[in-house]
Formats: C-alpha cells, sequence, structure tokens
C-alpha cells in the first residue's frame, strides 16, 4: 500500500500535535462532520427500524464474503459475457501496469477519473503521470486536494479540511482564476464545473472505482452526488474500473439494501444524485458510452483478511459515517492519520493492508475505543473491537521498558491501597496543574488542550464522609 | 447487439488470484465474539426490503412529487400531456440564455416534447456529445420513476444514449404515471431477471446534480444538470 507520502519525518504524535494546534483546521473539520451526522440521523429516520436493516446488512456482507471466490468468478463471467474485459490483480503493481498498458496501448494522453478511493490506495495517478499521460481528477474535492498535492482528508468528501478563502486562493495560485473570481461556493463550483467539462470532453481514457458490483448481471454500481461518474463512463471511449475484490454483492437485492443505507449513512440523502449502473459497453444505436470496458480486480492484500476477526473491514461500503462520529477525528481531521484511509475504518484497514510498514500499526492508537463509529456503522462492522485487537497485536511487539512500566502500571492499579495511595497523590496535582502547560515539560502537551484540574478532595474521601 | 456478441479478454490468473481466498475460507469464516454477527441467512432467505416512512401507499402521485422537492427538483403533475403553458415557461426561461438550444433523446415522449419546442422556435437537435455540449435544456424520459425517492430511471438503450440528461444546464424528463413504483427495491430488485434485461447504461437520478465539497453546503449543478424538471403524465386520476 502506497500513497502515504505525509508520513516523511513525522509520526502519528507529531501530526496530531500540528492538527489539534490548528485552530483553523478543527474549525471546518467540526463544521462538517456535523452537518454530516446531523444529515445521517435525519435520513436514516426515515427508515422504518433502521438498525435491522444494519443488522440485515452486515448479515448479507458476512455470507457475500464467505462466498466470495464463487461470486467473484460469476462477476467476471458476466463483464466477459458483454463484451468487457477482466484483470485479476494480485497487487497494486499489477494493477497499476494493467491500466499503464491500457493507457498506452490507446496512446492515451488525457485521463479523467472519477473520485476511487481504490485509486488512491495504489496510487494510481503517480504511475500514469510516469507513463506520460495528464491525469485529472473530476470529482470537486479530489481536483481541490489534486491541486493542492494532499491526500483525502475524509473518504467522502476530500477537501474538508479547506474553507472557501482557501479553495479561491488555491483556484488563483495553480489553474489561473481570476483573483475576482467570488469565494461563494456557487461561484467557485461554476469556475470548476467550466474548467472540468473541458476535459471530460477531451478525454481518451475514463477511470472510476465501484461502489458495488453486482454478480448477477455484472454490472458496476458508481454513486455520484455530482454526476462526475456519469461523465467519466460516457464520453470518453474507454472505461476503466479499479475494483477491491470485495465489493460484491451477489445480486441486485442485495445491492438495492445497500444502496438504501449507503446515501443515508454519508450525507443523510435519500439516494444520492446519480446511482449509475453500467453493464457492459455501448450498445448499437447509442451515441455516447464507452466502447471499450476494462475492469481490474484487485486484492492487494484484502484475501489474507478473509480468515480470522479481521475479514469484517471487509464489509465496509465507504460511507463515511465512522469519521464523522469518531471523537478523534472530529479534533484532527484526516490527514493526520497520515495515510489515505482516515478515521476508525482507516485505523483498522491501514495497519491490515500496509504489507510490512510498522508505522501503520501506530493508528490503532488513535482512538477512545468509544464505539461511537460501531454505533453508526451502515454493515454494523465491529471497528472497536478491531482496533482493540490491533492494539494487543502490537503490544506483543512492544518493547521491554515498555512492558515494565504497563506491569508495574497493573500491579500498583490491581491493589485498592495502592490504588487509593495514587489518588491522593493526585490531588497535589492540583497545585501544579495550572501550571503544567506553561512549564517546559508539558508546553508541548498543553498546547491545544485545557488542562484539567484534579479535585481538591477525592470522591472515596467525600463518600465516606457522606458526600 | 454487436456489443453484446463479442467476448472480452481475461488477463491474469484468475485460479491463482481466487486460490489464497478459497483456502483462507475453507475453515469457514469467523465470528466476532464481543458483538456477535446476526445469523446468516441461508441463500434462500430473502434480503429484507427498506420500508419508507415518507410513503404513503395510497397516494405515490404526491409522495414522489413531494419526494423530487425533497431533492431540489421540480414535480409538476400533469394530466394527458404536457401542457402548453409548461412549454411556454420553458421557452421563456430559455430566452435570456446563451444556449438556448434543445437536445431530446430517443423516446417518442422525448421527441414529442421535442417537436412542440421546435414548433415554438427552439433550435431541436438529437442529444449527441456535441449537440448537448452546447445546448440549454435536454429533454428525456424515463423508464420507471420511484415514489419514496423521487427519483426517475434513465435507460440508455431507449434513449439513444446518454448526454441528453447530462451535459445540458436544465434536464426535463417526461414519464407517464403508469410507470410510476413506490420504493427502489420494486425496481432494482427485477433488473436479475432476463439476460438482457440491463442496458449498457441505466441510471437512477434523484434530483439534480450537486456537490457539498465547499464546506458543506448544498451547490447545484456541479457537472451535470443545475436544475431538474419531471413531468408527471397522469390519467386524471390521482392516487393511482
Amino acid at each position: 500500500m502506497s500513497g502515504h507520502h505525509q508520513l516523511a519525518g513525522t509520526t502519528l504524535r507529531s501530526r496530531t500535535a500540528d492538527a489539534v494546534a490548528n485552530d483553523r483546521l478543527r474549525t471546518n473539520v467540526a463544521r462538517a462532520v456535523d452537518r454530516f451526522a446531523t444529515h445521517r440521523r435525519e435520513g436514516l429516520g426515515e427508515l422504518e427500524d433502521p438498525d435491522g436493516l444494519r443488522s440485515a446488512a452486515r448479515a448479507l456482507k458476512q455470507q457475500v464474503l464467505a462466498d466470495l471466490p464463487g461470486l467473484l468468478e460469476r462477476f467476471a463471467d458476466q463483464v466477459l459475457a458483454r463484451g468487457g474485459h477482466v484483470c485479476w490483480a494480485p497487487t497494486a503493481d499489477d494493477a497499476r501496469s494493467y491500466v499503464v498498458d491500457v493507457v498506452r496501448r490507446h496512446g492515451a494522453t488525457r485521463v479523467a477519473k472519477s473520485k476511487s478511493m481504490a485509486t488512491e490506495e495504489i496510487d494510481l495517478n503517480t504511475a500514469l503521470e510516469a507513463a506520460g499521460a495528464q491525469v485529472v481528477e473530476t470529482d470537486l474535492g479530489e481536483w481541490i486536494i489534486q491541486l493542492a498535492d494532499e491526500t483525502p482528508s475524509h473518504i467522502i468528501a476530500p477537501a474538508l479540511h479547506r474553507d472557501r478563502h482557501q479553495i479561491h486562493d488555491l483556484f488563483v495560485d495553480t489553474v489561473g482564476a481570476e483573483p475576482a473570481l467570488g469565494t461563494e461556493p456557487t461561484e467557485l463550483v461554476g469556475f470548476a464545473r467550466g474548467r472540468l467539462r473541458e476535459v471530460f470532453l477531451a478525454a481518451d481514457v475514463g477511470i472510476t472505482g465501484a461502489n458495488i458490483a453486482v454478480a448477477e448481471t455484472g454490472s458496476i454500481v458508481l454513486v455520484t452526488n455530482e454526476g462526475n461518474g456519469r461523465l467519466v463512463t460516457s464520453l470518453p471511449p474507454v472505461h476503466v474500473v479499479v475494483l477491491g475484490m470485495e465489493r460484491l454483492a451477489a445480486d441486485w437485492a442485495q445491492a438495492e439494501l445497500l444502496l438504501a443505507l449507503l446515501a443515508r449513512s454519508a450525507t443523510g440523502q435519500r439516494l444520492s444524485s446519480y446511482t449509475n449502473i453500467v453493464t457492459g459497453t455501448r450498445g448499437d444505436g447509442e451515441v455516447d458510452g464507452a466502447t471499450e470496458l476494462h475492469v481490474v480486480i484487485l486484492d492487494n492484500g484484502r484475501s489474507q483478511l478473509l480468515a480470522g476477526e479481521y475479514h469484517e473491514m471487509l464489509a465496509c461500503i465507504r460511507c463515511g459515517a465512522c469519521l464523522n462520529v469518531c471523537p478523534v477525528y472530529r479534533q484532527v481531521g484526516g490527514h493526520a492519520y497520515g495515510w489515505v484511509y482516515p478515521g476508525p475504518m482507516g485505523s483498522v484497514l491501514t495497519p491490515l493492508l500496509a504489507h510490512g510498514q510498522p508505522e501503520a500499526a501506530e493508528l490503532a492508537g488513535a482512538s477512545t475505543l468509544c464505539g461511537a463509529c460501531m454505533d453508526a456503522c451502515p454493515v454494523q462492522i465491529p471497528l472497536q473491537d478491531l482496533l482493540l485487537s490491533l492494539r494487543r497485536r502490537k503490544a506483543e511487539g512492544a518493547g521491554a521498558a515498555e512492558r515494565a512500566a504497563w506491569a508495574a502500571w497493573a500491579a500498583a492499579w490491581s491493589d485498592a491501597r495502592r490504588y487509593g495511595a495514587t489518588t491522593r497523590l493526585a490531588t497535589w496535582g492540583r497545585i501544579v496543574a495550572p501550571l503544567a502547560g506553561r512549564l517546559p515539560v508539558g508546553r508541548s502537551w498543553g498546547a491545544g488542550r485545557t488542562v484539567p484540574r484534579p479535585a481538591a478532595r477525592r470522591f472515596r474521601d467525600r463518600w465516606r464522609e457522606g458526600m | 447487439m454487436a456489443g453484446r456478441a463479442v467476448t472480452g479478454t481475461e488477463h491474469g490468473d484468475r485460479a491463482g488470484f481466487l486460490a489464497p481466498a478459497r483456502e483462507l475460507l475453507s475453515g469457514g469464516i469467523h465470528a466476532n465474539p464481543v458483538h456477535a454477527p446476526p445469523p446468516t441467512p441461508l441463500p434462500s432467505d430473502p434480503v429484507p426490503e427498506a420500508r419508507y416512512l415518507n410513503l404513503d401507499p395510497g397516494d405515490l402521485v404526491t409522495t414522489f412529487a413531494d419526494a423530487v422537492a425533497h431533492a431540489e427538483g421540480v414535480c409538476h403533475v400533469v394530466e394527458g400531456d404536457v401542457p402548453d403553458r409548461l412549454l411556454d415557461r420553458i421557452v421563456n426561461e430559455l430566452d435570456g440564455r446563451s444556449d438556448t438550444s434543445v437536445v431530446v433523446s430517443a423516446e417518442p415522449e422525448a421527441r414529442a416534447v421535442g417537436d412542440r419546442l421546435a414548433a415554438r422556435g427552439l433550435r431541436v437537435a438529437p442529444a449527441t456529445p456535441a449537440t448537448a455540449a452546447a445546448a440549454g435544456l435536454g429533454v428525456t424520459s424515463a423508464t420507471a420513476a420511484i415514489a419514496a425517492t423521487g427519483s426517475i430511471v434513465l435507460d440508455s438503450r431507449r434513449a439513444g444514449g446518454r448526454v441528453g440528461s447530462l451535459l445540458p444546464s436544465v434536464h426535463l424528463c417526461v414519464v407517464p404515471v403508469n410507470r410510476l413504483f413506490a420504493t427502489p427495491a420494486e425496481v432494482l430488485r427485477r433488473l436479475g431477471s432476463g439476460a438482457d434485461a440491463l442496458p449498457p447504461s441505466l441510471v437512477v437520478v434523484t434530483g439534480p446534480s450537486r456537490t457539498g465539497d465547499i464546506e458543506q453546503l448544498l451547490t447545484l449543478g456541479a457537472h451535470g444538470p443545475t436544475a431538474l424538471h419531471v413531468v408527471l403524465v397522469t390519467d386524471g386520476q390521482r392516487g393511482s
């Protein structure tokens, strides 16, 4: 897994500290996740027994994963029967070289992309650009972060860390917008619409991901609000799909239930503006649509998760609901995590997919284990259990000093008298707490925090004295 | 269909790709011990359908009209045929624009509206990427409409393509009421039946194009149409 260039010279701790100290970032993130979370509650509230549907969705995803090899074969056969080409890509490198080959064979220089987390995961754009193609992201948020040379900070709203003024200045600095361009969202969107319309009309190849692949008909379901998914699959003569192997539904009954939950969990909409179902290539008598379709089925570490407790992470439908309710994500945004997939889903998925990259293991610490993520998840992935398990896995590899420190702590707090002694000690902290943020040792910790002041009397003393 | 006669090619090693998954799944699937999953239904068990609290099963027309508005579209419920006053209004709205031409897709309902707009002096052409890119209005018809979500379902085989509903700034879609269904399930769950049931592109459109990528504020007209007008043609008996 690549796409982690923000990591250079930083740690999760240093990135978190930077994010917490950035008030503008925190304002932008909090505003966005509050809007998403409110809309989600309203959207799911329009369904009868949404929790029952979530539970059914979890069960159907378990069933899909248990049958995955057979469903993939059925899906691939349907794609082939409808004239599409299929590439089995065990690794990110296999997927990249196949797509680069398709682009080269067509002599394509202009590639238009619709938002796809799978292509972010395999860092496809870098490979295409190295092959001489100009790649343009057409989702507005993705275009913004492409211009800024950033990775997504949210899986459905990649640029939510930027406010309108920052986007305005970016357009002026990078793509020649007039400084007089207004900062109202309608003006900024209008500018982007004009620029990206030219991209759609000129593109040689369109590249998308897939929200759902339906085995029974070999269909690709692409959900977008902007319409870029439709444009990328309608105008360029070649359409390449990069499909994570787990994104299967057996049939349209399963796909329908997932779609009923997806948009409501993501943005609160009843359905997204465009639920685009692509089945095979352009038909006779049609004036548009790709005449050549390639579906790249990507493993990149996924199949290794199928055995054991982490398989449920493969049920994720990438709605972003767990990010919006996470108290950690809310404070730091997506970039502090340092990888392509942020928030609770990213903290589980990244260490599992990041083959042998030890920095990824620390992500399991970026959680309070409060469980809000599982409560929000439309397919009820037990994210907090998986995070805890990843911490256990990491602790098993911890150094002697860390193990000794925790052993001492465990010995102290598993005895009532010793526990009482430590809480008495803590009341003395009342004196130094106001200073903690200013002492050399506490300055970096105290920045961006309100240092709590311990109570003058312990609860157990007050209880003993009748409160 | 010529596009269907040719089988695609397969690249990479299918059996080799699937072998690790087959082996790892041979022991069955793990059940989380803390938050146990619900019992996995048998393959024969139906997947439950979502039930929509905003749906009035006795009045799909009103449910649909409300849901179109909820998705920021405009719904016109008309009797018998598209009325002249609605076409006049569209002509007036186009008058003030730079892109006053109209494209129509291949469905008879869309062509009929196109002919009437041409009779009012507008430039009307069949939808192609070139004509649609320059047009202010695209006229189409839908193969189905969905009351609970206010959606219209566009079929590239019937329409002769996709761009008529995609490139012009305004999209007008005509739907006869006998194609109005209650829920997405009634439309989507039938798609698997029949070998050739699915066209190359089937799109469920719910409101105009939009983005929330700037401060999560709703902004209409990101890449597709800025406005969506749905004309639901009834036979005069509401609630059908």
